[in-house]
């Protein structure tokens, strides 16, 4: 199945956004961790600034010992068990300070002494995670140099607290705005595809028989669009009629010489005259036959709404003038107006030959009621004839018969009727009216 | 009785020319619209049959000129597309009647007959006048059960009387119905008709059918008793 524009362009949008905001979290993320990452080392190698500045080398019965005071400028280290410590080791691994928040802290010794250089790491201890500085330092006294390791670390807790609060709002900011963004999306989407949509409702009014062409004022893009739809329909109409009419001539055509030849044969007294008439009216017949079943079948359905009224009583006048000697009564029970979906030759078929059946099997009276029913006319021809027995009836609603089946007058007509309701959906029912001869129910 | 076929199709034209003519009506032709048209404005048709797809003008129009310029008789159209449409058009047109092509003959002839009887206003095909019965559809006239040696043109005088039996039919008048156009007239000779129907219809003259009025012409003077004719004829 082949996805809507609509969903086709909502779906990549969705994946181009989900692309692109994890590619920016992605980014974001990466380079606030680096920035609080260096902040963190700025902050430690403050720290061994501050420790620097602090810490006095005195002179102790000739041992030079370095000195801090108990509580430092840094509030954290004097609290016990803060994130940050700090501590002062010689060379060779001795303690000469730590700072209060060491107490059960276990920081590794350093490895690699280099002088005057910062060097960081990070240590897993236990359960913790410490970055770590290290900072070698001579102290050079009259009595000689005094090395001393000076080793700050902070629990990356800190850090990792502060990135996960980052990521949380990044986060979260970022979907919030992409649902924005989807949303924006459809609105647009909608509102672009829009001439679109009119379009298709603009068709599905031209298959319904609303309207003939495409008149709304579409945008330019799709203006070629609707201008070629526009000529189709005309082309397909102009189609329509050229195909009618050769039919039409084609029937002319083809029925004059029948009439010749059936005038002929009617004259001559061979003994194969009943074959011949037989053969005649067969050919006759199929013609006939074909050329109704061409005219309905595979049709493009266009029709206005044409006024179902004026057409009975029109067919109904000239239906009593041709009958004029059986003196029939006729009866047209109608509201005003009744408008039908139809192509005005396949309503006068229609009509024609169901009404000209009534006005020939009738005794005296005919009556025609049209009603409207809810989204569908009903059509009621009655007449006082004989009826139709149940046999025929049968016979009758059974669609497509063959051509030689059908005898002009009474099969050919009904066989037409047939077609032209299964062409607009209707429906015919034949039951027994109270007149005492047939009723024909059309549903259209 | 005469007929005017209207018909661009050589072969229809004369076969049903002479099927008409074989049946005792005076027929004339014409193979278009026009020509059609300009005959049945000029002589006096008892009736046309016209077919729909006419060249010059067309069927329907050639019915509905007449109409405007009141020309009355019953009009039969011929219609090869039969589509109920192209037939309301006729017969909204002016005309009085319809048939399919193909047709038989004698379907054309049953439908002629009855437009004739109609346009006089008799709805029978047997018209019967106290001993005297007139079988419009076998052409066939019986006095008192027994039947009359007719002529063709003794018959369709008798026909004439009867199906216009309220008024005086002058000599012109039937000389115009019951020949056609290429015939060459002689007015006496009615004359000589009448006096030959007058004997064979009264042998005994009592019933007096035919009263001549002197410098007038002929006109029917018994009674229908079959059936009341109509007052009104169309």
């Amino acid at each position: 199945m082949t996805a809507s524009i609509h969903s086709r362009i909502i779906f990549s949008a969705l994946v181009i956004l989900i692309l692109f905001m994890s590619l920016t979290g992605f980014v974001l993320d990466n380079a606030f961790r680096k920035n609080i990452e260096n902040s963190q080392r700025e902050n430690l190698r403050t720290q061994v600034y501050t420790l620097l500045a602090t810490a006095e080398l005195d002179e102790d019965n000739g041992v030079s010992v370095l000195q801090l005071p108990e509580e430092v400028t840094e509030p954290r280290l004097n609290v016990y068990e803060s994130d940050l410590y700090a501590r002062i080791l010689t060379v060779a691994d001795k303690i000469v300070w730590q700072s209060k928040s060491m107490a059960n802290t276990v920081l590794p010794y350093p490895t690699k002494i280099k002088m005057g250089e910062f060097s960081f790491s990070r240590k897993a201890q236990g359960h913790d995670t410490y970055t770590l500085i290290n900072f070698t330092t001579i102290w050079v006294t009259s009595k000689g140099e005094h090395a001393y390791v000076f080793q700050v670390a902070e629990n990356i807790n800190v850090l990792n607290s502060q990135i996960i609060n980052f990521r949380k709002s990044l986060w979260s900011w970022l979907v919030g705005v992409s649902f924005i963004l989807i949303a924006i999306q459809t609105l647009i989407l909608r509102w672009g595809l829009k001439p679109l949509r009119i379009v298709a409702e603009d068709l599905l009014e031209i298959e319904i028989g609303n309207q003939k062409k495409l008149t709304g004022t579409y945008p330019t893009e799709i203006k070629n669009l609707t201008k070629n739809i526009n000529q189709l329909i005309d082309s397909s109409q102009q189609q329509l009629s050229r195909y009618r009419d050769a039919l039409g001539n084609m029937a002319h055509t083809l029925k004059t010489p029948i009439t010749v030849l059936q005038g002929i044969i009617n004259t001559t007294s061979s003994k194969d005259k009943n074959t011949a008439v037989e053969q005649l009216n067969t050919i006759n017949n199929i013609v006939e036959y074909q050329l109704q079943r061409a005219a309905t079948v595979g049709r493009i359905q266009l029709s206005d709404a044409i006024d179902l009224v004026p057409v009975t009583k029109k067919i109904l006048n000239s239906l009593k003038k041709v009958y004029s000697e059986k003196n029939i009564e006729a009866q047209l029970n109608t509201s005003e107006k009744t408008m039908v979906k139809i192509d005005q030759g396949d309503l006068y078929e229609l009509l024609g030959n169901l009404m000209e059946n009534a006005f020939k099997w009738c005794d005296k009276k005919v009556s025609i009621t049209i009603n409207n029913m809810n989204d569908k006319i009903n059509i009621n021809i009655e007449d006082d004839g004989p009826g139709i027995n149940e046999k025929e009836k049968e016979r009758i609603l059974l669609r497509g018969q063959r051509a030689d089946q059908n005898t002009p007058g009474h099969g050919l007509g009904l066989a037409m009727v047939n077609d032209i309701l299964l062409l607009y959906k209707g429906d015919m029912e034949i039951t027994d009216s109270e007149m005492g001869g047939a009723k024909i129910i059309i549903k259209i | 009785m005469r007929l005017l076929i209207i018909e661009d199709e050589p072969n229809l034209r004369e076969q049903l020319q002479q099927y008409l003519q074989q049946q005792g009506y005076a027929v004339d032709i014409a193979e278009d619209g026009e020509a059609g048209f300009f005959m049945g404005r000029e002589y006096p048709f008892d009736l046309a049959i016209v077919d729909l797809g006419l060249p010059k003008l067309s069927g329907i129009e050639v019915i509905q000129k007449w109409r405007e310029i009141e020309k009355k008789f019953p009009v039969l159209i011929l219609t090869a597309r039969g589509k109920w449409q192209d037939k309301v058009e006729g017969l909204e047109a002016g005309a009085d009647d319809y048939l399919v092509k193909p047709f038989h003959n004698e379907e054309l002839l049953a439908r002629t007959r009855a437009l004739l009887r109609r346009s006089v206003g008799v709805s029978q095909p047997i018209i019967q006048f106290e001993s005297i019965n007139i079988n419009t559809s076998h052409q066939s006239v019986t006095v008192a059960g027994t039947e009359l040696e007719l002529t063709a043109y003794e018959y369709k005088v008798i026909e004439y009387l009867v199906m216009n039996s309220d008024k005086v039919i002058s000599k012109t008048e039937l000389t115009e119905h019951i020949y056609d156009q290429d015939f060459d007239r002689d007015s006496n000779v009615i004359e000589v008709f009448v006096g030959r129907l007058r004997k064979k219809l009264d042998p005994g003259g009592k019933l007096k059918p035919i009263e001549t009025l002197r410098g007038r012409g002929y006109r029917w003077n018994l009674t229908q008793t079959n059936s009341q004719k109509k007052s009104e004829s169309k």
